[in-house]
């Protein structure tokens, strides 16, 4: 029953426009990303879903962060399905995705209501996403008779062997502007690094077409003025409008989610490239690359341009979540 | 000017005369001319510099500034093999990466900053009794090494260790002191000891606040701090401080009225998105064109937000909306939160 539910519940989001939401994207980012979040959810894959073995809990909580507006969609599918009552905390700047989601919710008779954060902590399995310091901080506060399951910084990197890959990187870079953690922040490449920038530049240029960026923070626009100094000092610099690549020296590199922009590389090799993001090795959450044959320790590898659309049977973060949402 | 040759030497020496004669009221050259001399021979001497120079330049408005997290990337200035008269680091932990500022000679800075403070705070009393950090022990903290100008090293006490105010040897220096003192401080710093239990000071005390909180642990708004500093010191003067390590001069104001630059100071807010200078009273992100930068650079773009007044004056607000934490206050929290 609960399953068929959220179907309904899932074609109602499908139809509804989310161009105005305030989620900090550009209309037609909010619509893009809306509409890859629910391309995830197809019937078949919710058949699969509901096919794992497992208690479900009776009720659950979703504190969602800033950053990803559709990142609960999955989650509350999921946990609705399984016939969970839910209460989604939503960010207090951005409250707008969780109010829609409610309301339609309670259109189709599922019970998902937006709770703040005292009740949120009632629940008998929290899912919370967040910087690290809100998931602290929610560890330190979260009753014992409650499971939390928190997801705090991560990032995702990318390896790019062929120029033709630039566009299909550039829609994972203009897929939510590089908030969340399934966006590629570093990029590395063997190609010769100012023919892959300014193919980058290119592309994100074409990809602003469709979607044009959303919203820059003014601490966001003086970082990304301060990192394209330090590429104009040791690299290159290439900005358009609302995107940027900055070439730098791989030993320079440091990820930093910066809106529409691209921290890239040149290194010899796939061999180098691992040397590079070893320090961030257990931060890293999408490994995106267009060779097949490249390995890398991060919790998922995608081909580009798939990186922001992730299948809802995964590993997130490490964990298998369909199963982690489960009682033990 | 030891510390500086040739030309260096010849654009220090203008410098200082600049600083000598606009503290009377007086002007050897404008500001713009001066500054822009110093700029071409920095396009000449400093590598960043001279990266970011993408053609001449005909204003000081449109220099070209170098953001103040290059300081940890890259080094501005001086080469590190290169014997220099101070290392100035910026606030930070121990992991982290702080950020660099060198300087061939001290000389700019020193008559800059003793003159400005004087032309501030007229009658700074003497005797210093600092919650810093003991410039003898932690040569890099620009801050002490201002304070210390202030006074001869034998009327000078310092009652941080790592940024720890020590409250014992702070105790036992107000009590043999009856006369005013001037009392620098953090404002973190400063809010520990309020918590702890400060004692009034004698009349005519000057308190000096500079940095922020930070966003961190203690939350005090500008008002509960200077009410409580009322509340536990006495009728002290309490004046605030701006200064960043990766500058040489710094700025005064009162808790009620703006920062006041001087006169080899220039502020300006830009666009943080391009960087674009704004019309003198709307809110933008803050950047300085300092003439005793000779050294590093000119002109720097820092992460503060604020409002220049029509007169030069600086209202500041703050770290730029979701800026990264950092600053002077957050080496004392640190070590407060260590303890």
């Amino acid at each position: 029953m609960s399953w068929e539910r959220v179907q309904d519940w899932l074609e109602l989001l499908r139809a509804t426009d989310v161009g105005d939401l305030n989620t900090g994207l550009s209309p037609q980012g909010n619509r893009a990303a809306w509409s890859a979040a629910l391309d995830a959810l197809s019937p078949e894959v919710l058949v699969q879903v509901s096919a794992v073995p497992g208690t479900p809990y009776d009720t659950a909580a979703f504190v969602a962060a800033a950053t990803v507006f559709t990142a609960p969609l999955e989650w509350l599918a999921v946990l609705l399905g399984r016939g969970a009552t839910v209460g989604l905390k939503p960010p207090s700047a951005a409250p707008d995705a969780a109010e829609l989601l409610a309301r339609s919710a309670a259109r189709v008779g599922l019970p998902l209501s937006v709770v703040d954060r005292d009740h949120a902590l009632q629940h008998e399995l929290i899912v919370a996403m967040g910087g690290d310091d809100t998931m602290a901080a929610l560890r330190a506060t979260v009753p014992a008779t409650s499971r939390l399951l928190d997801h705090g910084h991560r990032f995702s990197v990318a390896w790019l062997t062929e120029l033709a890959s630039v566009d299909a990187l550039a829609d994972d870079v203009a897929l939510y502007d590089t908030r969340g953690c399934f966006s590629p922040q570093l990029v590395l490449t063997p190609i010769s690094g100012p023919v892959v920038a300014e193919a980058i530049a290119d592309a994100l240029c074409r990809a602003g077409e469709r979607l044009p960026v959303g919203e820059i923070a003014p601490s966001e626009a003086a970082r990304l003025r301060a990192r394209g100094a330090l590429a104009r000092v040791l690299g290159r610099e290439l900005r358009g409008e609302g995107y940027s690549v900055h070439l730098l020296p791989a030993d320079r590199l440091r990820p930093d989610g910066l809106p529409r922009s691209v921290a890239l590389a040149q290194v010899a090799d796939f061999a180098a490239a691992q040397q590079v993001l070893a320090p961030w090795v257990g931060t890293i959450s999408t490994f995106g690359t267009d060779d097949a044959s490249a390995a890398f320790p991060a919790d998922r590898t995608a081909a580009l341009g798939q990186m922001q659309r992730p299948p809802v049977l995964r590993v997130h973060d490490g964990r298998d979540w369909l199963r982690a949402t489960l009682r033990p | 000017m030891s510390g500086w040759s040739g030309q260096a030497a010849a654009l220090a020496q203008r410098v200082s005369a600049y600083i000598s004669a606009s503290t009377q009221g007086l002007l050897t050259e404008p500001f713009e001319q001066l500054a822009l001399e110093l700029h071409r021979w920095q396009v000449a001497n400093v590598a960043v510099v001279g990266a970011l120079t993408e053609g001449p330049v005909a204003r000081w408005q449109d220099l070209p500034a170098v953001p103040v997290s290059l300081f940890k990337d890259l080094d501005i200035g001086p080469d590190p093999s290169e014997p220099v008269a101070a290392t100035f680091l910026t606030s930070g932990t121990t992991t982290s990466k702080r950020g660099v500022h060198r300087l061939r000679s001290t000389a700019l800075y020193d008559q800059g900053a003793v003159a400005w403070a004087r032309a501030c705070v007229p009658n700074l009393p003497r005797r210093v009794v600092a919650l810093l950090d003991d410039p003898r022990s932690t040569p890099t903290s620009s801050l002490s090494h201002m304070v210390a100008l202030f006074s001869p090293a034998s009327r000078c006490s310092w009652h941080c260790v790592d940024g720890l105010v020590d409250d014992a040897s702070l105790e036992a220096a107000l009590a043999q002191s009856d006369e005013p003192v001037f009392l620098p401080t953090t404002a973190f710093s400063l809010a520990f000891w309020l918590q702890r239990g400060a004692r009034p000071l004698p009349a005519g005390s000057v308190v000096m606040v500079t940095g922020g909180f930070k966003g961190r642990a203690v939350q005090w708004e500008p008002d509960e701090l200077y009410r409580r500093i009322t509340n536990a010191l006495g009728p002290v003067l309490v004046v605030t401080e701006y200064g960043m390590t990766e500058l040489s001069s710094q700025l005064w104001g009162t808790p009620d009225t703006p920062f006041r630059p001087p006169p080899w100071l220039r502020a300006l807010a830009v666009d943080p998105l391009t960087g674009g200078p704004l019309p003198a009273g709307e809110r933008g992100q803050l950047r300085f064109v300092d003439l005793c930068n000779l050294d590093s650079t000119l002109a720097i773009e820092t992460l503060d937000q604020g409002v220049v007044l029509p007169d030069g004056g600086v209202i500041l607000e703050g770290r730029l909306p979701d800026a990264p934490l950092r600053g002077c206050s957050l080496t004392a929290e640190e070590a407060e939160e260590r303890r």
